[in-house]
């Protein structure tokens, strides 16, 4: 059952999303009960992996089997802490968004659904592979799904958001591709065996002359996954473009692809390289946050002011992950969950609104609370926890993350809060401007309130925000130990730089190295 | 002698000039007998090479090689020739392009190729380059009442008249500093330096020139787009899929067997054509508007991709290429079959404003056409991916990184156009109602075969490269 499972819940999407195949197209019902039940089963079994997880085992469910030799790859899958959540995340969300656009999807359903069934495997696929290879397959795998789900229903300009979104993808993959040739090729003439195995990989240090270029082919893949302020111009297009559930799934688990691929890939196999990028990628998060939050303020559509707001967020979580030690890593963890819930949600609630007055303008709306109090509810809950409010899952994230970064990146931590006192701004200002006050427009009378599928669809949303935000011990705990191994192994290239550079301090000043050494010693 | 090494040329010549016999005085039937004869004459030739499967040799006095490369690349040429046959049963009348000749042409020309692969003498070179190429240039032109079709024909004749013009010359040169034909002592004059004068080199590149116009590579690439464009689809199917398969097997023969690749001059002749073909043939491909014309120049994109293989070099190579060539021709063969079906009776080539809509009257064609695409463009899981995959990983391994990331910006840049098939497939609204397209029963194959085979190939690519890298086991 163990080493099964996995591979169990990458291939049942793709056998349900075959089976799909042969229904026949014009039965919508069934077919939308179909998805649903698929992805609740597939929801219902990943929670075997919380239950069967052991709290600090490294890899587990781990199953290995060779694909080919003469390219020297496998099918390789395996989970720890970092993997785990996002699995289940990825898993949930899934069966959220399914069940969020019975009502909105009326064209091509088959289509519709299988697409999100491939795409859920390429997701779960992705969190999963412990193969560069096999990584690389799923990390493709999911951009075709999303391609058509954006370009098929999504808005008016999807054409142009959905390009802009596959060029931006591709470009970052491929350069990524040849890198995960490149260092399997480091690794080859270190150690004689041509793998793509992340095991093998890891109890191997690759060079420090080859690490640059290596992690900055990764790096550039996942910050445009990320996204990292300069490379987060698809971002808005591809989300007010994207169908809802379109824009759940890619704001709550694709997003998180590239934060994963850091932690995952990028820091714990080019630490010398991380150490020496740090300072920029503080300051492009920095930037992230504030530029996120400072354009979300103006937009005028409710939607992409998510879209914006999810690149301050996404900023929050890099600098977690820049702050190097473990209070910020598990803070940058379980933000990307938060993330995930938080804004999954906002997405979805944006979607209800315009399934029923086909318009995401702010200035179309005001006085809502009065006409829809059930919606306001559930909008203000899921607002406060993206905001950060104590309580809701979102400050403990936020909260984790500071702490962290003020013990190593002090000034940019002061930013950083400047960032969450923006998030305030915008979505309260939003709140107030969409909820409160008269009910200017008459149309916005006739607005019905939430249907029972669709409260229904909200409330385990709510829930988890309010248990992530009340008790994160079991979430946390079972992150640490895996974020400890890829902050060991940081931590040994900066004692062995800082040795390094102890003893050249006496030859003189001429003889001191310049190296890009952190102001200050952060040992949490 | 060992006849049955030669029995699927000796088949084929005598399929062809039946069915020539069969179009003069045959009656009834005929539009369905020829190609189902076709298709088992080729099918047979198939079966006659894996028969003799472990056996090499030299035959006629070694003018013509028998070995492990021969069979597999004369299947590669077989398979691509039997898909695009299919794919013109039923077609070509729809397109009033149906002559009867074109299936013992076809026989003709697929014979010319297996001489090309078999050769081991330059004459046999040149003579299976005429054989293959003259069939190739009547059918391009097979649709009379087109203008565009002549002009494809006139345009494939003259250039290929041209790249034979290079090509002799370049052997007589070869015969001048070398003093022989024969491949073999070629190579051996070669290794001992005898053959390296001025004359020498020249004749090779010459040689090479002559090839590369072949494969369409920059800059010897002119003709391709006309031809593929002007030519009935059926025909374009049958050009992607031979001709190339059959050019690169000769080229692989000479530069990796006669004239070694480690040789400065050729070396930096094929790494210019590799990056001037992926370069050129991806910027011009993203500007076209007619999908026929678009896949032209992606297959000249393609052919500096597998270029990339021979300037690698070695045996690696030659499993290298074929493996690339396999996920090329199926992939390319396929969309040119959806693009025939889609064009139905219209007699222009298909636009991408054609396409629009076309994912709902013509759901099954237009996610055919999606596969291929997405083959193409080298994204995972299909066969293209793994050949790109394969193709990189063994450049990284010998040191050129360099190549592999021009390869890469290149493949990001073929996404855009190859994916616009799709957008307008499935994502524009059409200005107007497309009725179904016809499909005919070998369409149905061709299609069915070839999205198998990219998705088998990519996903078990292994039995696959294992049976290309065997066919670098030489004779000599």
């Amino acid at each position: 059952m163990d080493s099964t499972i996995l591979t169990f819940l990458i291939f049942w999407p793709l056998i349900t999303a075959g089976v799909l195949t042969l229904v026949r197209s014009d039965r919508h019902d069934a077919i939308r009960i179909y998805a649903l039940v698929a992805t609740l089963l597939e929801f219902v079994a990943s929670l075997y992996l919380l239950f069967a997880f052991e709290t600090g085992a490294g890899y587990q469910f781990v199953a290995r089997w060779v694909w080919s030799d003469a390219l020297g790859v496998s099918y390789q899958v395996g989970i720890d802490g970092i993997s785990l959540f996002l699995v289940l995340l990825t898993t949930f969300l899934t069966v959220i968004s399914v069940w969020a656009s019975f009502a909105g999807i009326k064209e091509r359903v088959k289509g519709y659904f299988i697409a999100f069934l491939v795409l859920e495997a390429g997701m779960v696929g992705t969190f999963c592979a412990t193969d560069l290879f096999l990584f690389y397959v799923f990390w493709e795998l999911m951009l075709l799904p999303m391609y058509f789900l954006i370009g098929i229903w999504g808005g008016v300009n999807r054409i142009y958001a959905t390009i802009k979104f596959v060029l931006y993808t591709i470009t970052g993959s491929l350069f990524m591709l040849v890198a995960i040739i490149y260092t399997a090729n480091v690794v080859h003439q270190h150690t004689g065996v041509w793998t793509f195995d992340l095991m093998v990989w890891s109890q191997f240090d690759i060079p420090a002359a080859q690490q640059l270029w290596l992690f900055l082919a990764f790096a550039l893949a996942f910050a445009i996954k990320v996204p990292l302020f300069p490379f987060h111009t698809w971002l808005p297009d591809a989300h007010v473009q994207a169908p809802t559930a379109g824009s759940i799934i890619l704001a709550g688990v694709l997003l998180k692809m590239g934060t994963y691929g850091f932690l995952r890939f990028a820091i714990p196999l080019f630490p010398a390289a991380f150490l020496d990028a740090l300072p920029y990628l503080v300051v492009l998060s920095v930037i992230g946050i504030i530029y996120g939050a400072l354009v979300a303020m103006v937009q005028k559509d409710i939607k992409s002011l998510v879209a914006y707001s999810s690149v301050s967020h996404l900023g929050f979580v890099m600098l977690g992950m820049c702050a190097l030690n473990t209070i910020g890593f598990t803070g940058s963890l379980l933000q990307q969950l938060n993330h995930g819930l938080s804004t999954g949600a906002l997405f979805l609630l944006v979607g209800i609104i315009y399934e029923r007055r086909h318009t995401r303008l702010i200035a179309d709306y005001g006085g809502l609370f009065k006409v829809v109090p059930v919606y306001g509810v559930f909008f203000m809950i899921t607002m406060l926890s993206s905001v950060g409010l104590p309580g809701t899952n979102g400050f403990v994230g936020e909260f984790l993350i500071l702490l962290g970064a003020f013990r190593s990146q002090t000034i940019a931590a002061v930013f950083g809060t400047a960032g969450i006192v923006l998030a305030a701004g915008y979505m309260l200002w939003m709140f107030q401007r969409v909820f409160f006050g008269k009910v200017t427009n008459p149309e916005n009378d006739r607005v019905t309130d939430m249907t029972l599928r669709e409260r229904a669809v909200m409330v385990p949303l709510i829930v988890m925000i309010f248990v992530i935000g009340l008790y994160p011990k079991p979430f946390l705990e079972r992150m640490e130990p895996a974020l400890q191994r890829v902050l060991s192994r940081v931590e040994q290239v900066r004692i062995v730089r800082e040795q390094a550079l102890t003893p050249t301090l006496f030859v003189g000043p001429a003889a001191v190295p310049v190296t890009n050494e952190p102001e200050e010693d952060i040992r949490p | 002698m060992n006849l049955t090494m030669f029995s699927p040329q000796l088949l084929l010549a005598l399929g062809g000039t039946l069915l020539l016999l069969y179009e003069a005085f045959g009656r009834e039937n005929k539009r369905t007998l020829q190609p189902v004869c076709t298709i088992l004459v080729l099918l047979a030739a198939g079966v006659l090479l894996w028969l003799s499967d472990g056996q090499v040799g030299l035959l006629f006095s070694g003018m013509v090689i028998f070995d492990r490369f021969f069979i597999f690349f004369a299947t590669l040429v077989l398979l691509g020739s039997v898909l695009a046959v299919a794919v013109a049963a039923g077609s070509l009348a729809e397109q009033r392009a149906y002559h009867g000749e074109f299936y013992a042409l076809v026989l003709f020309s697929v014979l010319g190729m297996l001489l090309l692969i078999s050769a081991a003498n330059l004459v046999i070179v040149f003579l299976g380059m005429e054989i293959m190429s003259i069939p190739l240039y009547i059918m391009a032109a097979l649709r009379r009442s087109s203008s565009r079709s002549v002009e494809a024909g006139a345009k494939y004749f003259l250039m290929g008249a041209f790249a034979s013009g290079f090509l002799l010359y370049g052997i007589a040169l070869v015969y001048g500093a070398t003093g022989s034909l024969r491949l073999e002592e070629i190579a051996a004059a070669w290794a001992d330096g005898a053959g390296l004068s001025f004359v020498g080199i020249s004749g090779m590149l010459l040689i090479l020139i002559g090839l590369a116009f072949k494969i369409a590579a920059v800059p010897f690439h002119m003709w391709e787009p006309d031809a593929y464009e002007g030519a009935p689809t059926a025909v374009t199917a049958f050009f992607a899929a031979g001709p190339k398969v059959a050019a690169f097997a000769v080229l692989l023969r000479l530069i990796i067997w006669t004239f070694s690749i480690s040789d400065p001059i050729i070396w930096r002749f094929v790494w210019m054509l590799a990056v001037l073909s992926m370069t050129v043939g991806n910027f011009l491909a993203i500007t076209q508007s007619s999908v026929k014309r678009m896949l032209a120049y992606s297959g000249i994109a393609h052919a500096g991709y597998a270029l990339i293989g021979l300037v690698i070099g070695g045996q690696a190579a030659v499993g290298l290429i074929g493996f690339y060539l396999l996920g090329y021709f199926i992939a390319a063969v396929g969309a040119f079959a959806v693009i025939s079906a889609l064009e139905g009776k219209q007699e222009e080539s298909l636009s991408f404003d054609n396409c629009a809509g076309q994912g709902k009257t013509n759901p099954a064609l237009a996610l055919a056409l999606a596969l291929f695409m997405v083959s193409l463009a080298g994204i995972p899981p299909v066969a293209g991916f793994v050949a790109k995959f394969y193709i990189f990983e063994q450049a990284i391994q010998h040191g050129f990184i360099w190549l592999v990331i021009i390869a890469a910006v290149n493949s990001i840049v073929s996404v855009y156009y190859y994916l616009r098939a799709p957008v307008y497939c499935f994502m524009k609204i059409p200005e107007s109602e497309t009725p179904p397209a016809p499909v005919s029963l070998g369409l149905i194959f061709t299609l069915v075969f070839a999205a198998v085979a990219l998705v088998v190939i990519g996903v078990c690519p292994e039995l696959f490269i294992k049976l290309a890298d065997s066919s670098a086991m030489w004779f000599l």
